[in-house]
């Protein structure tokens, strides 16, 4: 065959001016023309079975296959060659200079451009290695340089572009969101979605047990799914040099991790590359603060509406809730009861064994009131010893049942006092039910208190259901 | 070379010892391209080693019997390299017959003697218009002059072996397929690729091993990818 001539440049496709979600994937595709003009172009100079263009990752230390020449077509690449684990080729790649021997039964010409080395022309089954066959092969490399300089250049910036939208978007979504919960379900699905990634899990502290449980997770393929209770466990993610298919990066804000943002690409077997691990830290930096921030808000939201001592929430913040039960209630119709409690002679318990005892009392009360309600039910201490029920859709039997086991449970109740006494305290219940015996709150919480006095009158540790007329529904 | 030499692993190593001092390349392994992991399952299990628990749940190839496994391997593959033919290759057993080269079956390892046993599945889709025409075209891709062609051409192991494929008939009686579940492509794939990356250039054991750790860790992070109906 006679010697063409040596081509310059073989050119890449003009980029195109929509990101796409795989940068790496970008790369090969669009060396994917050139690569096969090269291809072609060796194939005029001698025969071959099968070539391959390399591009040199600097980030991973890895040979990429960008394009290969096999049986006539040309494939996208798939393999990673980290240098590493190929000291030949690290050393030929530094020299500049080409493999004086077959290396796996192929010649290998490196490539570079502006004294920095690209990669390398692999051509494998070729004719014996004479000069004219290396001529081809290296002048065919040197052109190939400049077209893999020029579309790694368009890539980068539409990569870099693509993060700095990545980065924003997250931004917004902190700024969109109180709770964590959603913040984090739609932080990741935006990350898979634009890096392509195949699933990203994150983990939040759970301080009581010292590990970081699994919050959230979301898949390419099935998007947001149940992540179950395990746990976080560093060992696997350790280890991620690249050339990187898993990445876990640290929810830190003020020196503390709050959790833990696992993402991998082991089904794709997509490479995450190192300006994706910066983007995936950046986020995970913008969550961490967001959950510390919504960890706080909780903290300071649960003191100025929760009972310190009795964990239950203030009267204040009752009312507010009966309010909006009333509002309810009138727009829909229905009933629902309010029950107002107090321990009885609790002055006493308090001058005979002081006030921690008196505490506790009123804890143990609260524990029996937290037990005995639904999760729907509205429980406060509304004053002193006094506790205030709300039960959203009861009936007045209803009612009536629900202080009779209250009623029940706090007599099973024993406190231990100095002196090795025991307390055992009781208490009294008034109950009102909307809208019989009112609509608006005052009215029902005012007759509540009335129904409790009757209660009291009628000997303690019981119950009363307020009655219009007058007459008392004891228990 | 006899074929006493080619039964055991002890044999074979010793065979590759003189093959190296004369400066010959012993072994090839299959292209670059293929399943590396079709190609180290039966040293493996002729070590005693497996690569998954018992409900594949966890991998376990970095136990000492398939470290063994994996070691013996690296070993005879370092001596491949250099110029000229390899006088031993690794392929499946269609492909060198159909070259007209002799086939032998694996050595017998420590703890007995395996094959992989994998296919090429043909079939004719469910609900094809062209029931006829499609079953024609499948039983001629499996006629022994087509099989005989993948082999030779494509390196792909017949989908029904000649009857004079004696290697192929005695591997049947001790072949094993590899364990079956959800994410054998996704695992075969990332072995592949990280395992070929240290074959091509026959590098030291301290990154043949770097290199299975890293896998294990990664195969347990991608099983995590299916859960199994509760």
């Amino acid at each position: 065959m006679s010697r063409p001539p040596e081509p310059t440049d073989f050119g890449p496709e003009g980029p195109s001016s929509a990101p796409k979600v795989r940068p790496w994937g970008d790369l090969v595709t669009e060396l994917h023309r050139p690569s096969e003009r090269a291809f072609r172009h060796l194939r005029k100079a001698f025969d071959f079975e099968k070539s391959v263009v390399w591009v040199l990752d600097h980030d991973s230390s890895c040979l990429k296959a960008a394009a290969v020449w096999s049986e006539g077509e040309v494939w996208d690449g798939d393999e990673a060659l980290p240098l590493s684990a190929a000291p030949r080729l690290r050393r030929a790649l530094e020299s500049g200079r080409r493999l004086p021997f077959p290396l796996g039964g192929s010649l290998w010409a490196p490539f570079s451009l502006f004294g920095a080395a690209l990669g390398f022309l692999e051509a494998r089954g070729t004719p014996a290695p004479v000069p004219r066959v290396w001529s081809a092969l290296e002048g065919t490399a040197r052109a190939l340089a400049m077209s893999v300089w020029r579309t790694a250049l368009g890539v980068h910036d539409r990569r870099r572009d693509l993060h700095l939208r990545t980065l924003s978007e997250v931004g917004v979504l902190v700024h969109r969101f109180v709770k964590p919960a959603r913040l984090l379900e739609d932080a990741a699905g935006r990350l898979v979605k634009n890096l392509g990634l195949d699933r990203i899990k994150i983990y939040l502290a759970d301080p009581r047990r010292r590990v970081f449980r699994g919050e959230v997770a979301f898949t390419l393929l099935d998007g947001p799914r149940p992540i179950g209770r395990e746990s976080f466990d560093p060992a696997l993610w350790a280890g991620d040099e690249a050339p990187r298919t898993r990445y876990a990066a640290a929810l830190s804000a003020g020196g503390e991790t709050v959790g833990w943002m696992a993402a991998d690409t082991l089904l794709s077997q997509r490479e995450i590359a190192m300006d994706e691990v910066h983007l995936l830290e950046a986020v995970a930096g913008q969550l961490a603060l967001a959950v510390r921030n919504a960890a706080l808000y909780q903290g300071v939201e649960a003191k100025a509406t929760t009972d310190a001592l009795t964990g239950l929430l203030l009267g204040r913040v009752f009312n507010e809730r009966l309010e909006a039960e009333c509002r309810r209630a009138e727009r829909s119709g229905g009933s629902f009861v309010v029950c107002m409690l107090d321990v009885d002679r609790f002055k006493a318990v308090n001058d005979a064994h002081g006030h921690p005892v008196g505490d506790r009392v009123l804890a143990g009360v609260a524990k029996k009131l937290k037990a005995v309600s639904r999760r729907m039910d509205v429980v406060a201490r509304y004053a002193g010893d006094e506790f205030i029920a709300l039960l959203p859709g009861a009936s007045a039997d209803q009612g009536m049942a629900f202080a009779r086991r209250l009623v029940g449970g706090v007599r099973r109740l024993a406190v231990p006092a100095p002196g090795g006494a025991v307390v055992r305290p009781t208490i009294s219940v008034g109950a009102a039910v909307y809208p019989v015996h009112g609509r608006r709150p005052d009215d029902l919480v005012r007759a509540a208190d009335e129904a409790l006095y009757r209660a009291k009158d009628a000997g303690r540790d019981g119950a009363a259901l307020f009655s219009l007329t007058g007459s008392v529904a004891l228990l | 070379m006899s074929q006493g030499e080619l039964a055991t692993w002890e044999g074979l190593a010793e065979l590759a010892r003189r093959a190296a001092a004369l400066r010959r390349p012993l072994f090839r392994s299959r292209r670059a391209e293929e399943s590396v992991l079709l190609e180290l399952a039966p040293w493996v299990w002729a070590s005693g080693g497996r690569f998954f628990s018992a409900d594949g749940r966890r991998p376990e190839f970095l136990s000492e019997e398939a470290l063994k496994a994996f070691s013996f391997y690296r070993d005879l593959s370092s001596a491949r390299e250099g110029r000229g033919e390899p006088i031993l290759e690794m392929d499946s057993a269609g492909a060198p017959a159909a070259a007209g080269r002799s086939v032998e079956p694996l050595p017998r390892g420590p703890a007995g003697r395996f094959a992989c046993l994998s296919g090429t599945a043909l079939a004719v889709a469910a609900g094809t218009p062209h029931i006829e025409e499609s079953t024609a075209l499948l039983r001629h891709l499996a006629s022994p002059r087509s099989q005989a062609s993948f082999a030779q051409d494509m390196g792909l192991p017949p989908a029904a072996p000649p009857e004079e494929d004696g290697a192929f008939r005695e591997a049947l009686a001790y072949a094993r397929p590899l364990p079956s579940f959800a994410l054998l492509g996704g695992f075969e794939r990332l072995f592949h690729r990280r395992l070929s990356a240290v074959a091509r250039e026959a590098a030291p054991w301290e990154a043949w091993r770097s290199v299975l750790e890293r896998v294990s860790r990664e195969t347990e992070v991608l099983l995590t990818h299916y859960e199994p109906p509760a």
